[in-house]
């Protein structure tokens, strides 16, 4: 089968140009070893060959200082693809053109798709197709991915690649000096072997100081070329500046002579909205507002259907028992119902909220409102070390703490998202805010619980300041890049898009969390029910009894130790696993808890329960996104230390107050 | 002080509290140590009686950045025009930047400026950059 590599620059409707083309037929996974989405899909050209489309991830250049540039470049060099279709934004030609010109050192065929067409109408370009393909040397063809416009001519042209009829290099090249040192380089390269890497895009690399393609030539080549080649790089002074600056001349020159654009520093619509949405005054606000809007329809549309899986499990779990019962005896029956399915229906519960709160996001995302928000809360965030980006997982944590790591994926470097990826577990998520409300109304009076509700959510932010500069300044230690962001054109939403995003989000949740609940929900509930057939007695019982003087700092007895334990599996279930050892019901479990635990043991119970270790649906989310079992260890290991200090500050200033 | 427009960048002695509120209460309008105007007018902070920032201190960049004296981006008004000169940043920083069409010679509008954090158009697109960013981006009149 052919084999097609789809690139561009973020924010071109890359993903429009996949969701056409595959007709959403697609496969979501990551790159091997690294957690980049790859997007794979299938589609038939006109003539019925089957073509397989990999979606490369958005990238301004091809240099390998992120993950993106070095997936995208590795990926044409090694699987030398049929042909490269780069999609670029027919509004923004300038600037998307600098990584055409990247690609075409890949020695590739390449199709450029000038995507939004219409924006770029709305903008006032007249671009003359024909004068541009003539000045790029290359076949282009107009697209409107979203209305699916001009897709015939693009499978004609694929059909051209794959039959070898399409030898367009493009007509890129540098000034004749540059051009001359490029080629006395590519002659050193050639004594030697690269396997996959072109010599010439050795060479421009070379000169543009290329880190990897620097460390790959010092390990091949011999000393004296080593030296030489040294030598002929350094003939050029300020070498990436000067190749970047030649890169944009001739993208001029071949715009000069094909597209008519607006005046720089003209205010676009785009720009006036600018004026209000990132304003000093307007833009927090404005910002708050919109949140809680999104947030207040997240939880407007998720419990009903939340609750309707709910139903669903808990009707599996009676026809199981009802037909299972009389073959089976009790215990693999309530292991599969009590345990397995009831853990899975926990984490299935989650689905919606995960589809819903992607979709809202994937909304503000799409139409361009996020690097807004990202550029209004850098100046906010900057000083706790956190990129403005992470604003966006945090507050998403508020709600869940799942999606909310998932959503780490927009920050620009790997250390960042790492850092948001351990703070994010002290955002209160709904489940703990359901235990919160429950023990504040058993331990505190009516009239302070709104402000023991306040008081919670300002130290969790304190505490994830806290660690976010403790961590940006120890083990995440980085030099504090200075912020800039691009600030693509507002524009109307696509749906099919934003749906399918979501829909990919959710899946790989799902098939991720689904394998792992599974086995550790049945290991729990055996843990819980074995030997003794209650949790009195039971391994979890008996764990807790002989955990005991370790709760005895914190005031805990084993009953609240075994809560925290079961509250591992969902925060939710802490709640119910006191319920049961209390010998209290959803009614009465306030007054119980206020008559059987002392003040001081509760104040203490409440702030351990709020902070420890995530749930395990969070813990294993953790495991897919850092992929290290050691970060996720050390998230698990730091919050239930965390948690311990303050829970014992707490115990012992409650003691010492009564 | 020198004669050409200066540079500012936050005051990292300054406490974490202060410098929070700082960050809410700064303003366009002067320069801590020199009085409430001075031909750069870049910096940002009310001073107090100790001759402090009293909202968000702010003080002359000296080498780290290794930055030279002359016009930054960080000095240009809102609608202000200029032609980009040298990146002052580490190289894969520089480098995003460049590939993202701040190179030499390159024409920059000022569309929005706050508090120091501005919008620029360059090319066909728009950047939004912090104080420090700009701060770092040498650039001559258009």
């Amino acid at each position: 089968m052919a084999v097609i590599a789809l690139t561009g620059q973020p924010n071109v409707g890359k993903s429009s140009v996949f969701n056409a083309l595959t007709k959403l037929r697609q496969h979501v996974g990551n790159w091997p070893g690294k957690t980049v989405e790859k997007k794979e899909g299938v589609f038939t050209l006109p003539d019925g060959r089957q073509v397989s489309l990999i979606d490369l991830p958005g990238t301004y250049s091809l240099t390998s200082h992120t993950i993106e540039e070095i997936v995208t470049r590795d990926f044409v060099l090694e699987n030398k693809p049929d042909a490269i279709i780069n999609v670029v934004d027919a509004s923004n030609l300038e600037r998307n053109l600098y990584l055409t010109t990247e690609i075409l050192e890949l020695g590739r065929p390449v199709v450029v798709v000038l995507n939004m067409m219409d924006l770029a109408g709305q903008k006032g370009y007249r671009i003359d197709l024909q004068a541009l393909a003539g000045a790029l040397g290359l076949p282009v063809v107009p697209v409107v991915a979203t209305r699916k416009t001009g897709l015939e001519e693009l499978y004609k042209l694929i059909e051209q690649s794959i039959d070898g009829k399409n030898q367009n290099r493009g007509n890129f090249h540098f000034s004749p000096p540059v051009e001359e040192l490029i080629r006395k380089i590519t002659a050193r390269l050639q004594g030697y072997y690269f396997h996959n890497y072109p010599y010439r895009w050795l060479a421009i690399k070379l000169l543009e100081d290329d880190p990897q393609a620097r460390e790959l030539v010092a390990a091949t080549v011999s000393a004296a070329d080593l030296t030489a080649l040294q030598e002929e790089a350094g003939q050029l002074p300020d070498r990436a500046t000067r190749l970047a600056e030649e890169r944009y001349r001739w993208i001029n020159g071949v715009l000069d002579s094909a597209v008519r654009r607006e005046r720089l520093g003209e205010l676009s619509p785009s720009d006036r909205v600018d004026l209000v949405l990132t304003s000093r005054w307007l833009g927090v606000p404005i910002l708050l507002a919109i949140l809680a809007g999104a947030f207040s329809l997240i939880f407007k549309l998720s419990p009903p259907l939340e609750n309707l899986i709910g139903n669903g499990f808990a009707w599996l779990s009676r026809l199981l028992e009802s037909s299972l019962g009389p073959v089976l005896p009790g215990w693999p029956v309530h292991l599969l119902t009590d345990g397995v399915l009831a853990g899975v229906g926990t984490a299935m519960s989650f689905v919606p909220l995960i589809f819903i709160t992607f979709t809202v996001f994937g909304l503000l995302e799409d139409v361009g409102y996020f690097a807004r928000a990202a550029f209004v809360m850098d100046r906010l965030l900057g000083p706790l070390g956190l990129p403005g980006k992470s604003f966006i997982s945090l507050l998403m944590g508020y709600g869940c703490n799942v999606p909310a790591i998932m959503a780490a994926r927009t920050a620009d470097n790997s250390r960042d998202r790492l850092l948001t990826i351990m703070v994010t577990p002290l955002t209160i998520c709904s489940a703990r805010q359901v235990v919160a409300v429950a023990l504040i109304g058993a331990f505190f009076q009516p009239r302070v619980a709104p402000w023991v509700m306040l008081g919670l959510y300002l130290l969790g932010f304190v505490l994830i300041s806290l660690v976010s500069i403790i961590l940006k300044t120890t083990v995440l230690k980085t030099e504090k890049n200075p912020f800039f962001i691009e600030l693509p054109m507002y524009r109307w939403p696509n749906w099919s898009n934003i749906v399918t995003y979501a829909w990919h989000k959710t899946k790989s949740y799902f098939r991720r969390a689904a394998t792992y609940i599974a086995v550790v929900s049945a290991l729990l509930w055996i843990l819980a029910n074995f030997p003794g057939g209650s949790i009195n007695h039971s391994i979890l019982g008996v764990l807790g009894q002989w955990m005991q003087p370790l709760g005895h700092p914190f005031g805990f007895d084993w009953r609240l130790i075994v809560a925290l334990m079961a509250g591992f599996a969902a925060k939710e279930t802490t709640l119910a696993t006191l319920g049961v050892l209390y010998h209290a019901n959803e009614a009465n479990i306030g007054a119980v808890l206020t008559a059987s635990i002392p003040f001081a043991s509760g104040l203490s119970f409440f702030v351990f329960s709020m902070f420890y270790i995530p749930c395990l649906v969070t813990t294993l989310t953790i495991r897919n996104e850092s992929g290290s079992w050691k970060w996720t260890l050390f998230s698990v290991v730091y919050t239930l230390l965390l948690a311990a200090l303050l829970s014992l500050a707490a115990y012992h200033l409650a003691l010492a107050l009564a | 002080m020198p004669a050409s427009p200066r540079k500012c960048i936050d005051n990292p002695q300054k406490s974490w509290p202060r410098r929070i509120l700082g960050l809410l209460f700064q303003t366009d309008s002067c320069r801590c140590g020199e009085g409430n105007a001075g031909p750069g007018k870049e910096c940002s902070c009310t001073c107090n009686k100790n001759h402090l920032c009293a909202t968000r201190e702010w003080m002359v960049e000296q080498s780290s950045a290794g930055v030279p004296d002359g016009l930054t981006l960080n000095t240009l008004p809102a609608g202000g025009k200029a032609r980009i000169e040298q990146l002052y940043l580490p190289p894969a920083l520089k480098k995003r930047l460049l590939s993202m069409g701040l190179t030499g010679g390159t024409e920059i509008a000022v569309i929005n400026k706050e508090g120091g954090r501005m919008i620029i158009a360059v090319r066909d697109s728009r950047l939004g950059l912090s104080p420090e960013m700009a701060a770092r981006i040498t650039c001559k009149p258009a």
